[in-house]
């Protein structure tokens, strides 16, 4: 029915939306992992709470959603400082318990925003982005581009901050060798917070955003991991271009996949590709080996 | 920085501890007047998924059994052969799997000493509970949808929520009549005991009226984004898009992607229902929509319900409560009737309790063909569309 | 205090004084043991109704792939799939029996070695990577299993499972019997992993675990017993799911994913990753927990959360560290001769 051209458009602008979204999640995570060698289970829930929160300030508070998704990301945020002193800071260096601590907190998380916002899943509506474009006769809802416009332009905000401002190139430094990073005067616990901070705040942008255009459930953040799991996998724990790599793969693969071979296929298709890839590249496409 | 730690630590373990000492006071339940102070109570066991895959069900069996028991208990409490009974709620949560509805039913029939249990909802937590309770003779209303809960356990057990065998060949067949033009089917469902073992029943029920299944594919749990499955799709001709037993929040997803990538004809879901949920996400890419819908919110008891619900409970309300609710319903009154707890008796009871008054209709029990025992409810339902963002009810079956 | 001035000189008197606070430590960890055997051994007619059985026998099941996950910990790799091994378990011994009408021991060893095999088949691959790398792909190795249980549907009965799974005998048909079935099951696989750490082996296996860099250097030895702790560790947990499968009656899944992995680790972490007897405790504490925590219904996974946590901060080295710890605290102040 629909034409070649416009059937390939529209795998390749839902594609698109996919690895955005996927970027925004994978970014914070392997950014984490990269510097501080933290693997976050409660990233999901970070996420999650981000768009919780969000939704909380559009339907309750009445906000505009832009404003909403700023002061949520930024509520997400000042909970994570507090997190970070009681289930983080522990943590740092001893891998395995922190596996466990951030575990339990991930299951804290989800459960409280069970009571709170209960196990139905919640919309925002009426959605603040309602029109859908149409190009080369397929569809892009307005939703999606304004997540692909925003998670590029934290992406290029993110590249920028590590290659040209002081704090970037610490943290660059620091996820090369800890101690030169030391030894050059640089103050760990900065960039640490620094990285926390920043993690915590893509996770819940992340969750805002896409909150706008799905539905929100606690549980949502479980597959988000999931998929920053594959990606990082993908990628490479700890690099940033890698896990970007990752997502657009990831993205524009489940698109290809979903459409032309239904959704059954795919699935097992992802998790065999990261087992064969990890077998033959342990550290990713593009991640650096570590000892 | 040591003392820091250390100050964490201790006020962590503080909160906790008073959290412990709290929390049971938050969840005192509410003692009414009813019964007589000294009236022995009787245990009525609630399971149901309140974490893991089924979540949002678990309450659907906590509150309806509970606002059914505080009908009860405020109105003098239950009397059965000569004693008068204060009942209270014993819950538990299955996690949607067998082992933790295994769990749930050894705890309540060999700890807790319950002989009556509401729950749980899906096939996994039940089917796990049932081998237990069936062999103490413990009498279960659950809604399990797997055909073999019936046919292998049917003794003790009775199934109230009508499932897709008992709704979708009525359904197919009002979609014949009222829409003869259509010819082509089209269904997407997660990869589970849905899309396995449901979509099926659907798929004969269509094809039993002479429409042709043209597109029947499955998403993996947790998927939200539809668009490439739909695209799919649309190389199809389909005519209708069922959304069978999907969750709402997927249902209302659907809908709302489905009208984004330009499918134009008819959306229909056997199943849920959720037709409230889809409203509310879809907006205005709801129109036209049509579902199966089980109570009619014009009906007096339903409306009542409804309202008791809310002063009671907050946030949205499951469409599996007001069946939990029914069936407490039906357990107090045969337990009244047969006046005893012996298990045989009172279910000899329920099997004669057709005719009893619910907010679904008179009670009616089937299934002897299809599950050997006559163990099914059956309960009229309702088609319902969706017109200019409201929710009408257009047919009753 | 003036005993110290009429006791024979310190330097003879100490060593025997050291030796025998070591030997009152050594007493009290008998001692320990026994209660615990005793009590193992009573628990049915200590606490008779089935509820209690019913734990217990979760418990000593989950202690099979706790020990079994802790095995492949002690040669430094970290797996969050284990459970794929116990699911692969469960359901060929319920194929065996039901399709197949096998009698239950070759069910059971069907159990044993279909998981055994496939770990023998890709252990070699996957055991090469390390820290975290190894954990994701054991992660998703853990999920493919699952979705082809999922999708298997013919096979594996799908989303809704086999139900119908007779127990392994007549007799075992009563929970006490299977009680003590599962305690002998569990006691025979840990003698096992015990008598391996303690072989020449079980010092090989600590050598690979300490010293990742220099064993590599020693090359395909180290590898081999990694690849052969992992068959083992994947055969126990098939004897887990075997177990499993014959009690319960029923098995689908969703038990056999990232939570029930989850919780291996959670039980080598939680009770402590250097001794064997930290597993041991690790489940039998996180198993029955969220059975103390059901009085608060919807608060119950936020406290088990919050366990989880405040656990592994107070406790760094797990249950055993700490409780190790406090024993020696206990019994070295005696070596000073007198009370503080």
């Amino acid at each position: 029915m629909a034409s070649s051209l416009s059937l390939v458009t529209q795998i390749a602008i839902n594609g698109l939306a996919l690895s955005a979204e996927y970027a925004m999640i994978a970014l914070g995570f392997t950014l984490l992992f990269g510097i501080l060698r933290i693997v976050n289970f409660a990233h999901g829930s970070l996420f999650m709470l981000g768009a919780m929160f969000t939704y909380e300030f559009c339907t309750v508070f009445h906000l505009p959603y832009f404003e909403a998704l700023l002061l949520g990301a930024l509520s997400v945020a000042a909970l994570g400082l507090l997190l970070e002193r009681i289930a983080y800071r522990p943590f740092y260096g001893r891998e395995l318990q922190g596996i466990i601590a951030t575990l339990g907190l991930a299951i804290m998380l989800q459960y409280a925003a069970v009571i709170l916002w209960g196990q139905q899943p919640l919309s925002i509506s009426p959605t603040p982005f309602p029109a859908v474009l149409h190009i080369a006769g397929a569809s892009l809802p307005s939703g999606q581009l304004v997540i692909i416009v925003i998670a590029t332009f934290l992406l290029l905000a993110f590249y920028y901050f590590t290659r040209f401002t002081k704090l970037g190139l610490a943290l660059r430094v620091v996820a090369e060798d800890p101690e030169i990073a030391q030894a050059q005067g640089i103050h760990l616990n900065v960039v640490y917070v620094a990285t926390f901070l920043t993690s915590v705040l893509l996770a819940a942008l992340a969750g805002g955003l896409i909150g706008q255009q799905y539905t929100l459930t606690p549980s949502m953040g479980t597959d988000a991991l999931i998929k920053a799991f594959i990606i990082v996998i993908l990628g490479g724990l700890g690099s940033v271009p890698g896990s970007i790599l990752g997502s657009v793969l990831l993205g524009l693969g489940t698109s290809t996949l979903d459409t032309l071979f239904g959704g059954n296929i795919a699935e097992v298709t992802w998790f065999v590709a990261i087992i064969v890839l990890l077998a033959v590249r342990p550290s990713g496409l593009l991640g650096r080996s570590h000892g | 920085m040591l003392n820091l730690v250390r100050t964490y630590r201790l006020l962590l373990a503080t909160t906790v501890v008073v959290g412990l000492l709290v929390a049971p006071l938050a969840q005192a339940s509410s003692k009414t007047a009813g019964p007589p102070p000294n009236a022995p109570t009787l245990p009525i066991g609630g399971v149901g998924p309140l974490s893991g895959g089924g979540g949002a069900w678990g309450l659907a069996v906590e509150r309806g059994l509970q606002l059914a028991i505080d009908d009860v208990n405020s109105s003098g409490g239950l009397r059965v052969g000569g004693t008068v009974y204060r009942l209270k709620e014993v819950m538990y949560d299955d996690n949607y799997t067998g082992v933790g509805g295994a769990t749930a039913a050894t705890r309540l029939v060999t700890a807790d000493g319950a002989k009556f249990i509401i729950g749980s909802i899906g096939s996994p937590p039940v089917l796990g509970m049932l081998p237990i309770t069936q062999a103490h003779h413990v009498i279960v209303l659950s809604d399990g949808f797997a055909s073999a809960i019936l046919r292998k356990f049917g003794t003790y057990n009775f199934r109230v929520v009508p499932t897709t065998t008992e709704f979708a060949p009525p359904m197919a067949k009002w979609l014949r009549e009222h829409y003869p033009a259509a010819k082509t089917v089209g269904f997407i469902s997660p990869n589970d005991e849905i899309g396995q073992i449901l979509v099926p029943e659907i798929v004969k029920a269509y094809q039993a009226q002479g429409f042709k299944v043209v597109f029947n594919e499955n998403y993996a749990r947790g998927t939200t984004d539809f668009t490439p499955l739909l695209t799919r799709m649309m190389e199809q001709k389909v005519d209708i898009f069922d959304l069978n037993s999907n969750a709402p929040g997927d249902a209302g997803l659907l809908v709302k992607q489905a009208r984004q990538v330009g499918y134009k004809n008819l959306i229909v879901q056997t199943g849920g229902p959720g037709i409230g949920q889809v409203v509310k996400i879809a907006g205005p890419l709801a129109n036209g929509f049509i579902s199966y819908d089980n109570f009619d919110p014009n009906d007096v008891a339903a409306k009542h319900f409804v309202a008791e619900y809310h002063a009671k409970y907050q946030g949205v309300m499951d469409s599996y409560t007001p069946y939990m609710y029914t069936a407490a319903q039906i357990l107090f009154e045969a337990l009244r009737r047969a006046n005893s707890l012996n298990a045989n008796e009172v279910v000899s009871t329920i099997d004669h309790m057709d005719g009893y008054p619910t907010m679904f209709g008179p009670v009616q029990w089937t299934g002897q063909r299809v599950y050997g025992v006559k163990h099914q409810l059956a309960t009229s339902f309702y088609i319902a569309k969706v017109i200019d963002g409201k929710v009408h009810v257009i047919a009753k079956i | 205090m003036d005993n110290s001035a009429r006791d024979v000189p310190a330097t003879s008197s100490a060593p025997l004084r050291m030796r025998s606070s070591s030997t009152r430590l050594i007493l009290a960890q008998i001692a320990a043991i026994a209660v615990i055997v005793i009590g193992l051994l009573v628990w049915p007619a200590l606490f008779p109704q089935e509820f209690y059985l019913h734990i217990a026998i979760l418990v000593l099941l989950s202690i099979i792939g706790s020990v079994a996950l802790h095995l492949v910990m002690r040669t430094g790799r970290l797996s969050l799939g284990q459970a794929a091994f116990c699911g692969l378990g469960a359901y060929t011994s319920t194929f065996l029996v039901m399709k197949v009408h096998a009698p239950f021991v070759m069910g059971f060893l069907g159990a044993i070695v279909v998981p055994g095999l496939l770990a023998l088949a890709i252990g070699p691959v996957v055991l090469r990577l390390r820290g975290v790398y190894f954990a994701l792909i054991t992660f998703a190795l853990g999920e493919v299993m699952q979705l082809l249980l999922l999708d298997a549907q013919p096979l594996t009965g799908g989303a809704d499972g086999i139900f119908g799974i007779p127990p392994p005998a007549v007799f075992l048909n009563s929970p006490v019997a299977y009680y003590y079935f599962a305690l002998i099951v569990t006691a025979a696989c840990i003698g096992f992993v015990y008598a391996l750490l303690s072989s020449q082996v079980g010092r090989a296996l600590d050598a690979i675990g300490e010293t990742d860099n220099l064993a590599e250097a020693a090359g395909i030895a180290a590898s081999r017993f990694r690849v052969f702790a992992f068959v083992v560790a994947a055969s126990m947990l098939g004897i887990e799911g075997s177990l499993f499968a014959h009690y319960l009656g029923y098995i689908s899944p969703q038990v056999f994913g990232f939570n029930a992995s989850l919780l291996y680790v959670a039980a080598n972490v939680v009770g402590g990753s250097t001794s064997l007897v930290g597993p041991i405790i690790g489940s039998a504490f996180l198993v029955p927990l969220p059975e103390f925590l059901r009085g608060f219904v919807q608060y119950q996974q936020i406290l088990y959360g919050a366990v989880l946590l405040i656990v592994v901060t107070i406790a760094p080295r797990g249950l055993v560290g700490a409780i190790t710890g406090k024993m020696r605290l206990c019994f070295s102040r005696r070596k000073d001769g007198g009370d503080e």
